[in-house]
């Protein structure tokens, strides 16, 4: 029979363009602070997962076998999964499977990405996820293929570029408040539209910066979890699914891999009514049209309705369904798989009334945190609640 | 170490330089070598149709995904594509600014999944616009290889 599971403590490294840290030292560092914060010790934690993505980042090509000793799992039931950009979000999912199936009553769950050793640019590493045969001859980029899916979004709603830049607003100006961020700054809708275009519609101040980092979550059974702490976070939802990478396929107005993992994990949680019933949400915000496109595909908006949330002020931080109160990956940074478990992080954080100054103003039990990625494929989704 | 102590000026970190070197031979595939062939030699694309769902796939395909069937249904299409969407590129691959923007588009096929990307021949973005018909430009039958270089182009139809 299925148990339910607890989030108990977690912990985050600062996000930066590059850290003086291997990625080992910051999965420990990530690891220790959640420890820590859940008052554990390696020794009290049954299970492991760890989440990476590309090895090319790194450049070890058996990410998962060498960060192990930052991950505190030498010695124990290890797992390395990966799904892309999704991975943040899947690595506490996997560890529900370790803790919900009854296998063990603690999991430590840690995602890492330490994406500045690859020269000259991270994204270099994206060349080879393309077709080698339809694609890749063209010298097609990661750009190419969000410009192509931002300019469909907006075509097929009628959405304005000055629509989509208010969500890069709203996440950088809520990462001035987050001590990890790597991009926080109070910038304007003017800002965004005068930066310098890259792959037009997309332009500078819509994308988040490639980072290094890593975060953690512990996982505990309901038993273990009532007894350490008064505060459990329960992870009452999962979902996970994947498109294929014939991402020409697709309708690219919307995710839906992504509604698809939303409805597993409201099912699963017993939510009924998403929009009514979640207090928070952290959806996948690499480029600011993929947080609206997400919030609707987390059935958080209609299709196409989503940008009136941020200029209603509905996903404000002191709105009725605060969206990235930390600041997303526009303004915390894009450490690939470390980015999503912030979120998970931080949804933690703010259900329990810990996050400080970036705590939302309402009064929150029930919160969301999505992740996306590999070839515009993968949804990963969780339901928290307090 | 508290957080707030840490490194954050990149140019303070040490490091050591190394290289992978790593070189891949690719094979397009069963369909993809009659693809490569339709486009070589009649300078068509070709497409593949499940029996079961009626799904017609550009370029061709082995298998239905859906079905997870053998596609044995291959023909060439003769309807022009159309723009799906497109995007203009200011930065090369390298990520330099580029001297002229590139703009390439999605290009797909009326009653078919997937599609093609490829380059437009315009002069500038504002003179596409989404649901344009268009044609491939193709080099002469003579040079072609069945590579995606085969195709210079996606033209608009006058």
């Amino acid at each position: 029979m299925r148990r339910r599971v607890a989030i108990i403590g977690a912990g985050m490294t600062l996000f930066r363009r590059r850290m003086l840290e291997t990625g080992k030292e910051l999965s420990f560092e990530a690891a220790k602070m959640a420890l820590d914060a859940a008052g554990l010790t390696l020794k009290d934690i049954e299970s492991v997962v760890e989440g990476s993505a590309p090895d090319a980042f790194d450049g070890v090509h058996m990410k998962g076998e060498y960060l192990i000793d930052g991950s505190g799992g030498i010695g124990k039931p290890y797992q390395r999964v990966y799904v892309g950009g999704g991975t943040g979000v899947f690595t506490p999912v996997a560890g529900w499977w370790n803790v919900a199936s009854g296998l063990y009553d603690t999991c430590l769950c840690v995602a890492e990405e330490k994406m500045s050793p690859l020269h000259p640019h991270p994204q270099y590493a994206f060349w080879s996820i393309f077709d080698q045969i339809l694609e890749r001859p063209l010298g097609t980029t990661l750009l190419w293929i969000f410009s192509l899916e931002m300019r469909r979004y907006m075509h097929k709603y009628g959405i304005k570029e000055e629509e989509i830049a208010e969500v890069a607003v709203k996440n950088k100006g809520n990462a001035v408040d987050h001590p990890c961020a790597q991009l926080g700054a109070k910038i304007t809708v003017d800002d965004v539209m005068r930066s310098e275009p890259i792959c037009s519609p997309v332009k500078r101040l819509d994308v988040s910066p490639p980072s290094d980092g890593a975060a953690a979550v512990i996982l505990a059974s309901e038993k273990v979890a009532k007894k350490l702490t008064d505060q459990p976070v329960w992870l009452d939802g999962v979902g996970w699914t994947l498109d294929s990478t014939h991402w020409t396929n697709r309708d690219l107005a919307y995710p839906e891999y992504v509604e698809k993992a939303a409805k597993m994990a409201y099912k699963m949680a017993g939510i009924k009514n998403p929009r009514k019933e979640i207090d928070i949400a952290e959806p996948y915000d690499p480029f600011d049209y993929k947080e609206l496109h997400h919030l609707e595909g987390l059935q958080l908006a209609g299709k196409g309705e989503a940008p009136k949330l941020a200029i209603e002020g509905v996903s404000q931080r002191d709105g009725d369904m605060p969206v990235c109160p930390s600041g997303g990956l526009l303004g915390v940074g894009n450490p690939i798989a470390a980015a999503g478990m912030m979120k998970v992080c931080e949804c933690f954080w703010q259900l329990r009334g810990e996050a400080g100054k970036r705590q939302v103003k309402k009064d929150a039990h029930t919160a969301v945190a999505q992740a996306w990625g590999d070839l515009m494929q993968v949804g990963t989704v969780t339901v928290m609640r307090s | 170490m508290p957080v707030f102590e840490k490194l954050s000026q990149s140019s303070q970190a040490r490091h050591w330089n190394d290289s992978i070197p790593l070189e891949y031979h690719y094979t397009a595939g069963v369909a993809g070598e009659e693809f490569r062939r339709e486009l070589r030699d009649n300078g068509r694309f070709l497409a593949a149709k499940c029996s079961k769902c009626k799904s017609t796939y550009v370029p061709a395909r082995l298998f239905c995904p859906q079905c997870f069937i053998e596609m044995k249904d291959m023909f060439p299409i003769n309807n022009p594509g159309y723009v799906q969407s497109f995007t203009a590129v200011d930065r090369s691959r390298d990520g330099s600014k580029a001297e002229h923007p590139t703009i390439v588009a999605l290009v797909r096929f009326e009653s078919a999944k997937g599609g093609i990307i490829h380059r437009l021949q315009v002069d500038r973005s504002d003179q596409v616009v989404l649901g344009m018909r268009v044609h491939p430009l193709l080099k002469d039958k003579f040079s072609r290889t069945g590579a995606l270089d085969d195709i210079l182009a996606f033209k608009p139809l006058e």
